[in-house]
Formats: structure tokens, C-alpha cells, sequence
């Protein structure tokens, strides 16, 4: 699995670079990829239709895709229901050892 | 366009849907028993979600409520599933695969008793059955009503629309309306501050895969439904400053259907995806739905490519085809990853009608060449469309077969179903799935070969206690297995179970009269006795099988195919059940004799040569001849089947034929050729003459019967079958 780690500000000023990032990835025909989401606090439209465009990459390529979301980055999805798009990775929760 | 071309129009699409929901439950049958190897398989989970969720939007599309209601609460343990919110283990695999097995009978029953029927009571309160026991799973409602925003979610589409009103907002972004400064998301968040949006639907058909994505355009799209009580202006301000950018449509509450038919129609492209979501949250009748589906599918028609439902339904998926077609990629490994797109459905009985037409063909083709005698210009000719219409006839046939696989598969829940009711530990091998036989005989083989599985689970295989104790493995293996044998196809339910008990089987034929008391026979002969019409060795009759109506019906159906079972079993290592079936029903390769008055068809596979002269005489006296040194037992066609034999008898010879591994010789009056033979059935009149399998019409228009040698040479072998009556004598068919 390989991991793209995306920015805490996923919006028009970064997609780009970050296609970039997700190409190069992709091209290395990894067993699968991660898309690691859980730093996002900022997503706007040109953010999420990245993600919506990588999904279909990933699927037209054959290639698994997961997309671990931060809470902000979950609750637009869930606002735009697109959930169905992903498979969604929710990280486990931290049990407090201390 | 009237209103017959839109009933019409819903007829087909219906029929469509009902073959389609069937294949995708079977298909979801299949991956819920592969998660039980790999509960946790995203692609799997992905699966099974996209399938139920299609037959969900397809039935919303038929209106078919009963279907919907239910399909929505498994769809929403299935989003949980995929999502990791509910791990998957064996009950709720078994709860599953009885949702499956329900939304089954929902969809049959909307075929058989029309969309609109009621529910019997039984019904809907298994309905109501499952759907509670699918609660337990489900963590807890309110977060998950909050998370799963699903789509079609009908619960939220009413709940305060009556005080404030909902409105229905189509919003199209125009591509550059990022470099305008403008955000979607902002505008959505924004208008979700006026209000509850109770359903929002981003249409991303548009969006393109990553590499052809130019990140800084936009594609997106979005359907809204907000409740809110501010008023029409105070809504439109909202789309003030986007306006340049985005196309945007406003349905106040309330409003006539034609305005959302309106809305569809502008939007070829997301047409019925935008009916799944308007049908969803109730902005629309269903039958203004139809009415505007069935324009678009018919003017998808009529304009362009034709739209197949299923492509309609892809698109109605939620998911974008490339992700489809990927996993449909994924889960069909192997051969069938060649013939995608390259297969299409035709209906059956558009076959079965070429294949008669096929036949006519062949009839009249051979009358052709019994009037080109003589011509021998004529002859070349018909002699050259007799093999090409033998050409079509042998391609004809090959496309009714079929793989034999699919039928297998269906065993695998069987088997799991009744292993585990039984708890017998069970493995099922399943081999040669892809060998090919007519869709008639696959359809028709179905019940016998499920009885014999059944049998095998429940007489056949032992308990791991019991085979612990005689020194096996804990596990069972069952074998379906299936292969081409010359002409014909031989399956095989094989198990390594505790055989037949002779002594057991012969007891009990013995204290039911079906064996004389003192006989002596050969275990051959008793494994055979299993078929006799009454036999069961069952101490106890299970709902499993058992009975005692089981093994001779098996029999029976077996042979109205033409077929043959036979069995094999060795006492502590398992039993053997073979079925030989012919490739097709419809054509065979016949030889042509004459008897008496009568003209005869023997198939040509049976025959191994045949032989005049001297001999024959020789034998008609003694009922032998020896051949080669072989004595050769001798059957005179005519007699055993009371026809009447003609004055003209010249010279008669002698068929040798093969069946059932035991050579014999026929009597005939004359040898008459080759032939290719329609089979026309015969009437339930003569059903009972069992040495003829049924007719055929010959160039001349003469009808010709087509002698069934097995079991003409078993009757005359004293088999256990009593001899026929007469042909001509008509009081005794009726026997």
C-alpha cells in the first residue's frame, strides 16, 4: 500500500500539486493505495472533486483505494453524500492507555 | 407519444428488471458465501452493497414499495458493513443470505401478482421478521441516521417540509467557476445555514478520472432539497452572486409534477439518476416517473445507441461506471473476464422458435433431395445445402448450451445451508462447471441433481463424530462434477461418505415385495433397487429428503431427458451417483430402417455396424449369431414392438448396436440410411411406449419413430421394466 498524505488544506490553491502527488503514486502500479486524509480541516468544491476524480482513477486502473478521513474532511462528505464513492477508512480510535 | 408506447415501454423494462434482480441476488448469494472466507474483503462488501442498492433503485423505479422498504433497511446494514462500522461474522452472514432469500420472493412475487398486489400476511410478516432481527446489528439508529445520509433515504424527505416547505434546487456548476472565486461548497454550506437540507446528491458523472482531470475546473453538480421558510426572493439572493457560473434551477414546494418532468428532461444526461433521487424524497409520483422515464428510454432509443435498462441502472447506481465495471472486472475472474461486453441476452424463446425453423429446415432439406434423383446437376446443388444446413443446425444448437457451472454454483448455499442444519462438516469440489449442455436439459436437471445432493448431505454423509470414529477426516467432501463423453454429458455427484448398506437396502426390498425373498442379487442390482418407486431407507423421513418419493421421481426425470443414472457405492468409502445425459433435445443424428410397415430412426451413436446375408436368416431362428466369435444376442425389431410385418420381406439384415456397454443385434426388414432427425415429442398419449423416445418427419412426410435402444434392448433383456404394450393396439396404451 502506498500513502498519499494530503494536506490540512485541501482546496483550489493545492489540488494541483496534489494530482500531481496522486499520479505519481498511482503510476508505480502499487498493490493498492491510501489516501490519508486525516489532517484536512479545510476542503473546498475543487477538494473534493480531486478525491472524486482519483476514486475513479483508482477504480478505472484496478487499483484499491482508501480514503482515511478527518472529521472535517467526513462531515462534507457526508454533507455531499458521496460516502458510497469510497471505501472509507475510520481509524481506530486511540484506546487511552495512559 | 401515446400512452401504449409508455405501458409498453414499462412492460419490457420490467421484465428486464425481473431477470436482472433474480442474476444479482444469485450474484449476492455467491459473495456472501465467499465473505465467509474474507468477511472483511472491501471489494466484496462493495459488492453486495452496489447490488442490493441497484435492485432498491430499480424497484423505486417500478414503484414497487414492499421491495424498497426492505431492500433499504439491508442496504443500510450493508453501508455499515462497508464502512467498518459493523464487522461481519456467521450469524449475520445467515441473516443475509435469508434477506436474500427474501427480497427473492418479494421480487417473484411483484412478477407473478403484478406491482401494485398486496402482500400476503405470511409474507409481510417476514418482512417485518427479518427487519427486526437486522436492528440487533445495527448500532445505533440515530448515529446512523446522521452518517448514512443514504440517498434514498425516504424518512426525512416529509418530516418538516409541511411547516416551512421544501424546495427542490438543481445546481449545475459552470467549469471555471473556481477561477471565479467561486466555491460550490460554499454555496451549499451556505444555503444549508437557511435551512435542513433533508437530501443532497452531488452528481459527479461528469467529473473526470484523475488523470484527465484539469483540478482547477470544476465539474460538479448538485440536487438539493431544503426545508427552509424564507421566502422565494430571500432564496434567489442566495444565487446571486453564482449565477454567471452555475446553472440553477428552483422547484418551490408543492409544485405539479410536469415541473419536475420538466427538470428530467433538461438533463438528459442525469435523467434517471435524477429520477431515483426525485422518487426518493417524494418530490414526484412514480407514475409521473415512468411517464417521464419511459420518454427518455424511448428517446434514448430512437436517437442514439439504444440504452439497454441495465446500462440505465449503472447510472442510477450512485457510482460512476468505471467504478463498476472494475469491480464487476475483479469479481468475474478468469474466462468470463474475455467475453465482457461481448455477450448479450436473447430471450429463450426467440431461440427455441430458430431452432424449430431450424428443424423445418432440415425436413425440407432432405425432401429436396429425395426430388433431385435423377437431376444430378440438382443433386450437386442440394447436396451442397444440405451441409450447410447442417452447418446451421450444428450452430444453431451450440447456442442454447450452455455452462453447466451457474447451475452448479447454486449448490454451494444448498450444501452450506443444510450442512450446517445437520452438523455435518462439508466441503463442495465442483469440477468441469464450465462444460457446455442444452439450456433445456440444464434447466430440467436442476431438481434431480438438487435431490441428489440432498440425499448425499443427509444419507450419504456422516457426522464428524462418526467419521472421527471410523478413521476419516472430520470433513466431508462432496464433488459435483460434470464432462463430455461421446455424444453425450456424464455428471457426477460423488461423496466419501458411509456407501450404501447392501444388506440394509436388500432387507428392506425384500420385506416391501420388491425382491422375491429367496433371490440372490448381485450388489449391482441392489445399489439399482434405491430407484425402485417406493424404496427409502430412511429410518427417520427428514425434511431434508427422505420422502420416499425420492430416487425413482429422480429416476424418471432423469430418463425423460433421455437420460441414464447409475450408481456406484463401496460400503464405508462413499457413494457414486453418475447421470448421462444427451447433449440436446432436439436433433439427433438418426439411421433410418424399415420394419415391417413401419419406418424407424435408430440414433446413430448407438450403432456400431450393421450386417446382411446369410447370418441373418440364421438368426432370426435361433435368436443368436455369433460375430467375430462373440455370440451376439439377436432382437427382431418388429416383434418386440408388434408391428406388423409386411409380405415383402426380402432380405433382412441385421443392426448391431451398443448400449449400456452390451452389444446386440437388431432385426430389420430394410436399411434405409442416414439421417438427420428433428425430434418431435411424442403426445402424453403414447408417453408410455417406452422403447420409442418420439417421432420425426422424414422428406417424404412420412412419420418415422426414433427407437430409444436402451430401452428397447433392456425390455428385451427381461430389465426391470415390464415389455411394451403393442404398438397397434390402442386399448393398451392407456395401460
Amino acid at each position: 500500500m502506498v500513502r498519499v498524505v494530503l494536506p490540512e488544506s485541501l482546496t483550489i490553491e493545492s489540488v494541483s500539486a496534489i494530482r500531481h502527488l496522486m499520479l505519481d503514486a498511482m503510476s508505480e502500479s502499487p498493490p493498492g493505495l491510501v489516501l490519508d486524509g486525516l489532517a484536512v480541516e479545510d476542503v473546498d468544491g475543487a477538494g473534493i472533486q480531486l478525491l472524486l476524480a482519483a476514486g475513479k482513477e483508482a477504480a478505472q486502473r484496478d487499483l484499491p483505494l482508501v480514503l482515511e478521513a478527518s472529521p472535517a474532511l467526513q462531515s462534507t462528505i457526508d454533507l455531499l453524500a458521496i460516502g458510497d464513492r469510497f471505501v472509507l477508512a475510520h481509524p481506530i480510535p486511540q484506546e487511552s492507555t495512559e | 407519444m401515446s400512452t401504449p408506447d409508455y405501458s409498453e415501454a414499462i412492460a419490457k423494462a420490467l421484465v428486464t428488471f425481473f431477470v436482472e434482480a433474480t442474476e444479482m441476488l444469485e450474484q449476492m448469494e455467491q459473495t456472501l458465501l465467499a465473505l465467509e472466507d474474507a468477511p472483511r474483503d472491501p471489494e466484496l462488501l462493495n459488492s453486495l452493497f452496489r447490488s442490493i442498492h441497484t435492485i432498491k433503485g430499480s424497484a423505486g423505479l417500478f414503484g414497487m414499495a414492499p421491495i424498497v422498504g426492505f431492500t433499504h433497511e439491508v442496504e443500510t446494514l450493508l453501508d455499515q458493513l462497508r464502512s467498518g462500522r459493523v464487522t461481519m461474522d456467521g450469524s449475520l452472514g445467515s441473516l443475509l443470505l435469508l434477506c436474500c432469500d427474501h427480497v427473492g420472493t418479494l421480487v417473484k412475487l411483484a412478477r407473478e401478482d403484478g406491482v401494485d398486489a398486496e402482500l400476503p400476511p405470511k409474507v409481510s410478516s417476514k418482512s417485518d421478521e427479518l427487519l427486526s432481527a437486522l436492528q440487533i446489528y445495527l448500532p445505533d439508529r440515530t448515529h446512523q441516521e446522521k452518517q448514512t445520509q443514504s440517498p434514498l433515504s425516504q424518512d426525512n424527505a416529509s418530516s418538516g417540509a409541511s411547516a416551512t416547505g421544501v424546495w427542490h434546487i438543481s445546481l449545475r456548476f459552470h467549469k471555471n467557476c473556481h477561477e471565479r472565486g467561486i466555491d460550490p461548497l460554499a454555496t451549499i454550506r451556505y444555503l444549508g445555514s437557511l435551512g435542513t437540507l433533508t437530501l443532497s446528491e452531488t452528481i459527479d458523472e461528469s467529473v473526470p478520472t484523475l488523470g484527465e482531470l484539469d483540478p482547477e475546473k470544476c465539474y460538479l453538480g448538485f440536487e438539493l432539497r431544503l426545508a427552509t421558510a424564507v421566502s422565494r426572493k430571500d432564496l434567489e439572493g442566495a444565487f446571486e452572486f453564482i449565477e454567471d457560473e452555475c446553472d440553477v434551477r428552483l422547484i418551490p414546494p408543492r409544485a405539479a409534477p410536469e415541473e419536475y418532468i420538466e427538470l428530467i428532461q433538461s438533463m438528459p444526461q442525469d435523467s434517471s439518476r435524477l429520477g431515483e433521487i426525485l422518487l426518493a424524497c417524494n418530490a414526484i409520483a412514480e407514475k409521473d416517473l415512468h411517464r417521464a422515464l419511459a420518454v427518455h428510454h424511448m428517446e434514448s432509443i430512437d436517437s442514439d445507441k439504444p440504452k439497454p435498462l441495465g446500462e440505465v441502472l449503472i447510472e442510477s447506481n450512485l457510482v460512476s461506471p468505471a467504478v463498476v465495471d472494475a469491480a464487476l472486472r475483479k469479481q468475474t475472474q478468469g474466462r468470463e473476464k474475455v467475453e465482457e461486453s461481448r455477450v448479450f441476452r436473447v430471450q429463450a424463446e426467440k431461440l427455441d422458435a430458430l431452432i424449430d425453423l431450424v428443424g423445418e429446415l432440415v425436413i425440407v432439406c432432405a425432401a429436396a433431395r429425395n426430388q433431385a434423383e435423377g437431376n444430378p446437376r440438382l443433386q450437386e446443388t442440394t447436396q451442397h445445402m444440405g451441409r450447410l444446413v447442417e452447418e446451421i443446425r450444428n450452430n444453431s444448437l451450440s447456442l442454447r448450451m450452455v455452462p453447466i457451472g451457474e447451475s452448479f454454483a447454486k449448490f454451494r448455499r444448498v450444501v452450506r445451508d443444510i450442512a450446517n442444519s445437520l452438523g455435518k462438516e462439508v466441503r463442495l469440489e465442483i469440477e468441469g462447471g464450465d462444460t457446455e449442455l442444452d439450456k433445456l436439459v440444464v434447466e430440467k436437471i436442476g431438481d434431480p441433481l438438487m435431490h441428489l445432493v440432498r440425499n448425499a448431505l443427509d444419507h450419504g454423509l456422516e457426522t464428524p463424530a462418526e467419521r472421527e470414529a471410523a478413521g476419516k477426516p472430520r470433513e466431508c467432501r462432496l464433488c459435483l462434477s460434470a464432462q463430455h463423453d461421446s455424444g453425450s454429458i456424464v455428471i457426477r455427484v460423488s461423496e466419501d461418505g458411509r456407501g450404501i448398506d447392501a444388506d440394509r437396502v436388500l432387507a428392506k426390498a425384500k420385506a416391501k415385495g420388491l425382491v422375491a425373498a429367496d433371490a440372490q442379487p448381485s450388489l449391482d442390482e441392489i445399489h439399482a433397487l434405491i430407484f425402485e418407486p417406493g424404496f427409502s431407507t430412511a429410518e427417520s423421513v427428514t425434511d431434508i429428503s427422505g420422502r420416499g418419493v425420492g430416487m425413482d421421481v429422480v429416476r424418471q426425470n432423469v430418463e425423460k431427458l433421455r437420460g441414464r443414472i447409475s450408481i456406484r457405492s463401496a460400503r464405508g468409502k462413499g457413494t457414486d451417483m453418475e447421470i448421462r445425459l444427451p447433449l440436446t433435445l432436439a436433433i439427433i443424428d438418426g439411421f433410418l430402417v424399415r420394419c415391417g410397415s413401419a419406418v424407424l430412426a435408430i440414433p446413430l451413436e448407438n450403432i456400431e455396424e450393421c450386417i446382411s446375408g446369410a447370418m441373418v436368416e440364421h438368426a432370426e431362428d435361433s435368436g443368436v449369431i455369433s460375430q467375430r466369435g462373440v455370440p451376439l444376442p439377436i432382437l427382431d425389431v418388429a416383434k418386440t414392438l408388434g408391428i406388423r410385418s409386411s409380405a415383402t420381406t426380402a432380405r433382412r439384415s441385421i443392426v448391431i448396436v451398443k448400449s449400456e456397454g452390451f452389444r446386440s443385434g437388431l432385426i430389420v426388414d430394410q436399411l434405409l440410411g442416414e439421417h438427420q432427425t428433428v425430434i418431435k415429442p411424442l403426445g402424453k398419449v403414447f408417453s408410455k411406449i417406452r422403447p420409442i423416445s418420439g417421432s420425426t418427419i422424414l422428406g417424404t412426410g412420412e412419420v418415422a419413430l426414433i427407437i430409444d435402444v436402451n430401452e428397447l434392448v433392456r425390455c428385451a433383456r427381461g430389465g426391470p421394466r415390464a415389455p411394451p404394450p403393442p404398438l397397434d393396439t390402442p386399448s393398451a396404451m392407456t395401460a
